[in-house]
């Protein structure tokens, strides 16, 4: 059986197939689960409280099953509260957590005690006090410490209600939460909820929630505050010319970041919450009025969809959401800069933010703009087409020089000049290896040195690069294991798959050269060109979010003058075909007004003079 | 079963894709150091069989952290019926694959060229081995000789010296490239025959001293066979000059001069610098003039009362290097004086030329039969009509079309006091 399963996976991988069992994006027109069809066009919040109806049930079997394992079956589990005390059980604690907010305040703060497990769970706060002089009525407020501001609880929730609601005559009962909200708090985010879930929820990402006697509500006050790194400077997309600033882990601040960069009323920051354990909130961003609604909905289903436990970084959310999870090309770009995420967003695609991740996602993206960084549009033109060159040919020497000089050396020894195969064959000599046993040897080394180089502890790790260059080049040399060509061929092509821009492509060439090392010794060019061939089929029957990977070249469809190499500034009139934006034009065809007068007589007559380059 | 029914299709494109590699393997594939580069071939008639075939080898030097490149070359001599016989044959004594990929020159002996290339080339532009663009050289002498006194001085292989020797045609003039590929394509059309560089060994010996005046001096500068060339030092290989092939047979040979004048014929002179007499003191001084090829040589043909008649038109460019006698050749009047001069003495050489061809070598070697090709109307009356045999009846014209452009660093010739004669009034 197992191995019936290994022949589908690698049958899929194959066939370019998905299993249609796990997971059914439309692109493959298979047939959604009925309920994700209508996720798509419910709210976040609606979802959230679906997935809790039928909770119950699985968790009640659970519970039946194993009653005081609890905390080890946590996988099944798909309600937010973990904690589990000694007294009561999982059932209970569904039940605490489904009711709504007890008149009696004793009553809530068992409950509460309850579901927290307290006293067992230290940061816990229950803070009780008294509110309105003439009466003594009593009051609690409810905290997690640590990850709340304590100043902000001590003078704008604490402070306001001990003092004055003093100076107030009591209200009627039934007005108490709406009167403390409206005159009495002055926290600028003031929620009243009146189930445990709500309260909950908010609790646990830095609310405030309190809790006064008589009154079936409570409030949730934001108090959010937590140590948290500050903004830095990008570490693996670094400029010369550009801002120096990148996102955080802090979800709230990359979404900042992002409402600076695009000063417009119409973008549109949506929150979801998705892993069940852990409710990890997620921001789509996207420019309404100019993205491609379909594209925004498309992108909803997907992460509404996901139905696990825990999505904590943007890499596990990639891999949820992405097409082809198999291949070696990635389907999302993947970015740590706000202004490269703001400009995708006014090409109208859409940015998605996972809170304490660095990067930004942003779907769906091309071959070609993998290919790119925010620099090419910063530099002029002509010096941003010199090293877009640059990177092309980086990509090839990347793929294909270890093979290309595995096929010249044992293939195609005609090819090259005379004096080159002469010093070839003088340096291998005495090495006593074939040449494809040596290129793997040499390139296996090599990865294995800037993986280490990751790993290593950063006070040892400049001995690595010692290590890597003087022991294994000049050493294997002298001792006649590789020959001295061969050094540069490994080290020309370990610094090409540097050039690559995006970090998730240069492991894919990376991999993918090893396939055309072994292609190159078997078959010799003819190799290689199957092996293009092949990885060129594969990337055009990829898709990213309905955008096939190579557009605009394959499929063709109209562009605008950036693909590989790009025209001016001023030349790109239009945003990306492939993205069916609502509002197409980036800029009329005379963008730079001052020089229309020159050009009067084309300008009337509606010619486009700029656009020849 | 019913698995295996399912995913049957990939079970196959899997198993293709491994039947793939199992029914190439990797036999194709030979290491380079398992491989003797053959640099270059000779081929003699042999003594024990049919043929004398020296292989000149690469021999590898160094390894480890040296790249030092090859040591040096060596010669095995083999006899055998074939050329590709003598090949295997050379597998008994030889431990590595010996190989034509990087053979960049084959050298024949005038016994076999006289006997005829025919049978031979064939083995050349047939086998996969051997590139068509290799050089074909015939020497007047034997070819194993040449091989091995072939000793690049400035180079590290025979390979690249020759390559770099034949680049010198761009600059020289007398050293045409013939590659396999031309030489078996000539030999195959009917209307032009084929030529064929010329290497020899210049052993160093005095020349027998002539008695001719600086006229004839002057135009005999570069008229050398390999071997003739009054020099010392330097590798003992020379490369002047063409052999003229009639047929598959070698019939003569053209000194560097006449290599000169025919390469401006054929179109595929460059550039060379020529030494001229002055034509006023012809005598007593010489001109050094360097020629380039304005356009590419006109040549029109027709036929009148059945005799085929060629008109050639050159079309030169000159530069003056130097103007010994110090006359101010450069301006007005006399530049034009100058320009006739040459014209009609390169006219006079071509000519010679051609009439040489014709009544001594009766061979074609300019292609004009490919320009009375549009004269006939089907292929088959064109080769009906026999050029080759009536190229000697043809009658051709040469005109030379020569303009002096640049003068070199100088626009006014001083004529020294001491060339002056008599107060002799040469400005005008």
């Amino acid at each position: 059986m197992a191995g019936d399963k290994m022949w589908k996976k690698a049958v899929n991988l194959l066939t370019f197939r998905e299993i249609k069992k796990r997971e059914g994006f439309i692109l493959y027109g298979v047939d959604d689960r009925t309920e994700n069809k209508k996720e798509a066009t419910e709210t976040a919040t609606d979802q959230r409280k679906r997935i809790h109806k039928k909770k119950p049930e699985k968790s009640h079997s659970n519970s039946n099953k194993k009653p005081n394992g609890i905390n080890k079956e946590s996988k099944n589990d798909q309600d937010i509260t973990v904690n589990k005390n000694t007294t009561g059980n999982k059932e209970e604690n569904n039940g605490l957590k489904n009711l709504l907010v007890d008149r009696d305040l004793a009553v809530n703060k068992a409950n509460l005690e309850k579901i927290y497990s307290l006293p067992k769970n230290k940061d816990i706060v229950i803070r009780e006090f008294m509110i309105f002089s003439d009466s003594s009525t009593k009051a609690f407020v409810l905290f997690i410490d640590g990850i709340c501001d304590r100043k902000t609880i001590n003078e704008n929730v604490l402070k306001p209600l001990m003092l004055l609601t003093g100076r107030s005559k009591e209200v009627h009962n039934a007005n108490i939460i709406e009167y403390i909200k409206e005159r009495i708090i002055y926290g600028n985010q003031v929620d009243i909820h009146n189930t445990y879930e709500d309260v909950i929820e908010k609790v646990n990402y830095g609310g405030t929630a309190v809790f006064v006697d008589k009154c079936s509500a409570c409030l949730v006050v934001e108090t959010k505050g937590w140590d948290r790194r500050p903004i830095g400077r990008p570490e693996t997309e670094q400029v010369i010319r550009g801002p120096h600033e990148a996102f955080n882990e802090t979800l709230r601040s990359n979404t900042a970041l992002l409402r600076k960069a695009i000063r417009n009323e119409n973008m549109i920051t949506e929150m979801f919450k998705i892993g069940v354990r852990n409710r990890t909130d997620i921001a789509v961003m996207y420019l309404e009025g100019l993205v491609n609604p379909s594209l925004v909905e498309e992108v909803k289903r997907r992460i509404n969809s996901i139905d696990t436990d825990y999505v904590g970084e943007s890499g596990i959310l990639e891999q949820f959401i992405e097409d082809h999870p198999f291949m070696a090309v990635p389907q999302v770009l993947v970015t740590e800069r706000p202004d490269r995420a703001a400009s995708f967003i006014l090409d109208g695609k859409v940015v998605i933010i996972i809170d304490g991740s660095p990067n930004a996602l942003i779907v769906p993206t091309t071959f070609f703009a993998l290919m790119h960084t925010p620099e090419d549009y910063y530099l002029r033109a002509p010096y941003a087409n010199f090293v877009r060159l640059l990177r092309v040919t980086a990509i090839f020497i990347a793929i294909m020089t270890p093979g290309l000089y595995v096929a010249v050396t044992t293939f195609h020894q005609e090819m090259i000049p005379t004096d080159l195969i002469l010093a070839i064959s003088a340096a291998r000599e005495t090495v006593p290896f074939p040449t494809i046993v040596e290129v793997f040897m040499m390139e296996f080394a090599f990865e294995m040195i800037r993986e280490a180089g990751v790993r290593v502890p950063g006070v040892i790790g400049n001995t690595i690069g010692i290590v890597g260059a003087l022991i294994l080049g000049q050493a294997a040399v002298s001792a006649g294991i590789v020959s001295p060509i061969l050094i540069i061929v490994v080290a020309v092509t370990g610094l090409a798959s540097f050039a690559i821009p995006n970090y998730s492509i240069s492991f894919a060439f990376r991999g993918v050269r090893f396939i055309f090392t072994a292609l190159a010794a078997t078959f010799g060019f003819f190799g290689i060109t199957a092996g293009l061939y092949i990885l060129l089929t594969m990337m055009t029957s990829m898709k990213s979010f309905g955008v096939p990977l190579l557009s605009p070249i394959g499929p063709r469809t109209k562009a605008g003058p950036d693909i590989v190499l790009r025209g001016p500034l001023w030349s790109m009139e239009e945003r990306p075909d492939f993205l069916d934006t609502l509002d197409r034009k980036r800029q009329p065809k005379i963008s730079r007004g001052w020089v229309k007068p020159l050009m009067g007589k084309f300008a009337e007559s509606g010619d486009k003079p700029e656009q020849d380059s | 079963m019913h698995m295996l029914k399912k995913t049957g299709r990939g079970k196959i494109l899997l198993l293709c894709c491994i039947f793939l590699f199992l029914t190439t393997g990797c036999w194709g594939a030979r290491e380079t150091d398992e491989l003797g580069y053959i640099l270059a071939m000779g081929i003699d008639k042999g003594k024990e069989s049919e043929l004398h075939i020296t292989f000149q080898i690469a021999i590898l030097g160094g390894g480890g952290d040296k790249i030092s490149g090859e040591k040096g070359t060596e010669l095995y001599t083999i006899e055998a019926a074939s050329v590709f016989g003598a090949l295997q044959l050379a597998n008994a004594f030889a431990s590595k694959n010996l190989t034509l990929i990087h053979n960049r020159a084959v050298v024949v002996s005038d016994e076999i060229a006289k006997e005829g290339l025919g049978e031979y080339i064939n083995t050349f532009i047939r086998s996969r081995e051997i590139r068509r663009n290799t050089f074909l050289f015939v020497t007047p002498g034997q070819a194993a000789n040449v091989l091995k006194n072939n000793k690049p001085l400035l180079e590290s292989n025979p390979s690249r010296q020759l390559e770099l020797i034949m680049g010198a045609e761009n600059f020289a003039g007398f050293i045409p490239t013939t590659s396999i590929h031309e030489i078996n394509t000539a030999m195959k059309s009917p209307g032009r025959e084929a030529v064929a560089a010329l290497i020899g060994v210049n052993e160093g010996k005095e020349t027998e001293k002539k008695d001719q005046g600086l006229e004839e001096k002057i135009r005999e500068e570069v008229a050398y066979l390999p071997g003739q060339i009054p020099r010392q030092g330097g590798n003992k290989i020379d490369i002047i000059g063409l052999a003229v092939f009639k047929g598959d047979k070698l019939v003569g040979y053209l000194d560097g001069s006449q290599t000169r004048y025919y390469q401006m014929v054929k179109g595929s002179f460059n550039s060379a610098i020529f030494t001229f007499p002055d034509p006023r003191k012809p005598e007593e001084f010489v001109l050094e003039i360097k020629i380039k090829k304005g356009r590419n040589p006109a040549i029109k043909a027709k036929f009148v009362d059945n005799i085929p008649q060629i008109e050639v038109s050159l079309f030169l460019e000159a530069e003056i290097i130097s103007i010994a006698s110090g006359i101010d050749y450069e301006t007005g009047k006399m530049e034009h004086e100058l320009e006739q001069y040459l014209e009609r003495y390169i006219t006079a050489e071509i000519s010679k030329l051609v009439s040489k061809t014709q009544e001594e070598y009766q061979s074609d070697i300019f292609g004009f039969g490919e320009y009375t090709r549009k004269n006939f109307l089907t292929w088959q009356k064109w080769q009906d009509y026999d050029w080759l045999g009536k190229y000697p009846d043809a009658q051709i014209s040469v005109n030379t079309n020569l303009a002096i452009r640049r003068t070199g660093l100088m626009s006014n010739t001083t004529e020294l006091p001491a060339n002056k004669k008599e107060g002799e009034k040469v400005n005008e």
